[in-house]
C-alpha cells in the first residue's frame, strides 16, 4: 500500500495533476489496492484535517495583506526604509531589506512580497544605476528573508500540522529573520565597498526622517497591533487576524478611501481562491499523513538513518536539502504541507523540538523559494525586473550562500529560534 | 458555446459569487466575536463553530473555482517538456487521480452526509450533514468544471503550469 500511495503521488505529481487532487487521487488508489480501510476516511479525514478555528487565522492575514497593499501602502513603507538605511554605503539594497521586513510584518504571503517590493524598489535602484540581474536579485534575497517574519501563512498551516502555537511560532522568527537580513545587510555593505558603482548616497534630511515616518504610521500601526496582541497573549493567532482585517477595512475604506465595492470583490474572491487551494491541501496532507503513519513510514525511515548515525545532524543536513529542493520545486507552501507528515514524525524521534524544527522548515522553504532555476519567487523577481533568470542567477548566487549558511545557523543552533517564544511564556 | 460549457460558465458565476458572501460572512463573524470578547466583555458562544464550518463551505467553493479558472497549484516542468504522446498520458492520469478522488468525494461524502443528519453540533445544534455536505457538493462542481474543460481545449497546454502570481507562493 505504500508503495502504490507513494509512487501514485510522483506519477500523478509529475504528470501535471493538480497537487491537492494528486494528494487525494494517490490516497483513494492506495485504499482500493488495500481493500481493508473503507473509503469512508477520504471524506472523514479532509473534514477533520480543515475543521479547525486556527486555520481560520490564513483567509484573515490573506485579506489583510490584500486590503493594506491595495491601499498603496508599498511607498510609504520603502520610503520609511530609505530614510533609516538609505543614506548608508550599498543603502539602496539596504533598503530593500529593511522594507521586506516591514512589508513580510502586513503581509503573510512571500511571493506576495516579491512583487510588491519588486514593482516599487526595482524600478528604483536602476535609477540609481544598478544593472537589472542585481536589482531582481537583491529583491530576491531579501524576499526570502521575509518569510521568517511574522505574521507567516506556513507558520499557521505548520502550527496546526504539528500542533505547535502558532503564537510561538511568530515570536520564533523574528530572531532568526532578524539575523538573515543582517548578515544580507553586511554583504551589501561589502559588496559596496568593492564596487564603488555600488554606492548611492543621500543623506536624508531631519525633515524628510519626520515626513516618512509621519506618512508610515497607518500601515505599520498593523504589525504592532498584531503582535503587540499575539505577543502579550491577549489574542490568539486568528483573534490578531481579525483585527488586522478589521483595520486593514478601515484603512482602504474610511483613511485612504481606495477600496470601494467592486475591488473588495475581487480581494474576497482571491482570498477564497487562495485559501480554499491551502485548505484542500491541508486536508487531503492529513489524510496522506494517516495513511502513512497507519503504515509506520515515518518510523522505519527515521530508523534508516539511525543505522547510519544516531544523533540528529545527518537527519537534519538532509531534512534541509529535501525541503530546500522541493520548496523550490513545488512553489514552497504546497511543499511544506506534503513534508510535515513525513519529517515531523522524524524530528521528533530525533528529539528535534517541533517548534524549531517549523521555522527551520519554513527559512528552508523561503530560500527554496528563489533557487535557481524553478523557484517561484525568483521567477517573479525576474518578470518584474524583465530580466531572465538566468542572467539574474550569477549575481544572486552569493545572496543565497549567505542565506544558505544562514540557515545552517538557524538548524544547528536552536537557542536563536527558542529565546524569544521562552522569554515571551509562549512555550 | 456547448450547453456543457454554457452549464459550467453559470455555474462558476453562481460560485464566485457563494463563495465571497460565505467568506465575507465568516470573516464578519470572527470580528465579532473578538469584539464581543474584548470590547462588550461578552463572549459569543456560536460564532466560532458557525465561522468554521462556513469557512470550510467558503474554502470548497474557492477551490473548485480555482479549478475552473485553471490557478492550481502544480507541477509542470517534466509534462511541459513532453511530446504529444507524454501530454495524452498525462490527461489520462490526470483523469484517473481527478475521477477517483472525486468518486470518494462524492460516494463516500455522500454516505458520510446520511449518515449524519440526526447528528447535531455541540454550541449550534446544526446537523452535522450540512457542514459534511460542502464535500461531495465540492466533488460535484469540480466534476463538473473537470469535465467543461476536457471539452474545450487541451487540459495540458491551455492549463497555466503554475497558479500566475496571486500571493500563493506561501
Amino acid at each position: 500500500m505504500t508503495l502504490v500511495l507513494s509512487l501514485g503521488f510522483i506519477v500523478f505529481l509529475v504528470a501535471n495533476v493538480p497537487i491537492a487532487l494528486a494528494l487525494g487521487g494517490a490516497a483513494v488508489l492506495a485504499l482500493l489496492w488495500e481493500g481493508q480501510i473503507p473509503l469512508l476516511v477520504v471524506p472523514q479525514r479532509i473534514f477533520t484535517g480543515v475543521d479547525s478555528f486556527p486555520l481560520l487565522a490564513i483567509p484573515l492575514f490573506i485579506l489583510a495583506g490584500e486590503l493594506m497593499e491595495h491601499s498603496g501602502i508599498s511607498e510609504r513603507l520603502v520610503r520609511l526604509a530609505q530614510v533609516l538605511v538609505g543614506w548608508l554605503r550599498g543603502g539602496i539594497g539596504m533598503t530593500v531589506v529593511v522594507a521586506e521586513i516591514f512589508f513580510s510584518g502586513i503581509s503573510g504571503s512571500t511571493v506576495a512580497d516579491t512583487s510588491a517590493l519588486g514593482t516599487t524598489m526595482i524600478p528604483a535602484m536602476r535609477r540609481a544605476g544598478y544593472s537589472a540581474p542585481r536589482a531582481a536579485a537583491i529583491v530576491s534575497a531579501a524576499s526570502g528573508m521575509g518569510i521568517l517574519v511574522p505574521p507567516c501563512i506556513n507558520m499557521v498551516v505548520y502550527g496546526i500540522m504539528a500542533q505547535v502555537s502558532i503564537a510561538a511560532l511568530f515570536a520564533a522568527g523574528f530572531l532568526p529573520a532578524f539575523v538573515m537580513a543582517a548578515f544580507l545587510m553586511a554583504q551589501l555593505w561589502l559588496q559596496a565597498r568593492r564596487d564603488p558603482a555600488l554606492v548611492v548616497q543621500t543623506r536624508p534630511s531631519a525633515r524628510d526622517m519626520a515626513s516618512a515616518l509621519g506618512r508610515a504610521v497607518v500601515p505599520l500601526l498593523m504589525p504592532v497591533l498584531i503582535f503587540g496582541g499575539i505577543l502579550s497573549g491577549v489574542f490568539t493567532a486568528t483573534e490578531a487576524g481579525a483585527v488586522a482585517v478589521a483595520y486593514g477595512l478601515l484603512v482602504g475604506i474610511v483613511i485612504y478611501r481606495v477600496i470601494d465595492g467592486r475591488r473588495l470583490y475581487t480581494i474576497l474572491l482571491e482570498t477564497a481562491r487562495v485559501s480554499g487551494q491551502i485548505m484542500l491541501l491541508v486536508g487531503t496532507a492529513s489524510l496522506f499523513a494517516w495513511l502513512l503513519s497507519s503504515q509506520r513510514v515515518p518510523q522505519e525511515l527515521s530508523a534508516l538513518i539511525k543505522s547510519v548515525t544516531s544523533g540528529p545532524i545527518l537527519f537534519l543536513l538532509l531534512a534541509n536539502l529535501v525541503m530546500l529542493v522541493l520548496g523550490a520545486v513545488l512553489d514552497g507552501l504546497p511543499a511544506m504541507i506534503m513534508l510535515v507528515p513525513v519529517l515531523l514524525p522524524m524530528a521528533t524521534r530525533f528529539n528535534v523540538d517541533p517548534l524549531h524544527f517549523g521555522i527551520v522548515l519554513i527559512a528552508n522553504i523561503g530560500v527554496g523559494l528563489f533557487l535557481p532555476p524553478v523557484g517561484l519567487g525568483l521567477i517573479v523577481a525576474a518578470a518584474i525586473g524583465r530580466v531572465s533568470v538566468t542572467e539574474v542567477a550569477p549575481v544572486l548566487f552569493p545572496y543565497l550562500a549567505t542565506m544558505m549558511a544562514t540557515v545552517l545557523v538557524i538548524t544547528f543552533w536552536p537557542w536563536l529560534t527558542l529565546i524569544v517564544p521562552s522569554a515571551l511564556g509562549l512555550r | 458555446m456547448t450547453a456543457l460549457s454554457k452549464l459550467d460558465a453559470a455555474v462558476a458565476r453562481a460560485e464566485r459569487g457563494v463563495a465571497v458572501a460565505l467568506l465575507a460572512v465568516t470573516v464578519t463573524l470572527v470580528i465579532l466575536q473578538v469584539f464581543f470578547r474584548y470590547v462588550l466583555n461578552s463572549s459569543l458562544s456560536w460564532s466560532e463553530e458557525a465561522a468554521r464550518y462556513l469557512f470550510i463551505w467558503a474554502a470548497v467553493l474557492g477551490f473548485s473555482s480555482s479549478v475552473e479558472a485553471r490557478r492550481l497549484f502544480r507541477f509542470d516542468m517534466v509534462a511541459q517538456r513532453l511530446p504529444r504522446a507524454g501530454a495524452a498520458v498525462c490527461v489520462a492520469l490526470y483523469a484517473l487521480a481527478t475521477v477517483g478522488f472525486l468518486w470518494a468525494l462524492i460516494v463516500s461524502g455522500g454516505a458520510l452526509v446520511a449518515g449524519t443528519v440526526s447528528q447535531t453540533s455541540p454550541a449550534i445544534r446544526l446537523p452535522m450533514a450540512l457542514p459534511y455536505a460542502a464535500l461531495p457538493v465540492g466533488g460535484v462542481l469540480i466534476g463538473l468544471h473537470f469535465l467543461a474543460s476536457l471539452g474545450g481545449a487541451s487540459l495540458g497546454g491551455g492549463a497555466p503550469g503554475r497558479a500566475p502570481h496571486d500571493g500563493t507562493g506561501a
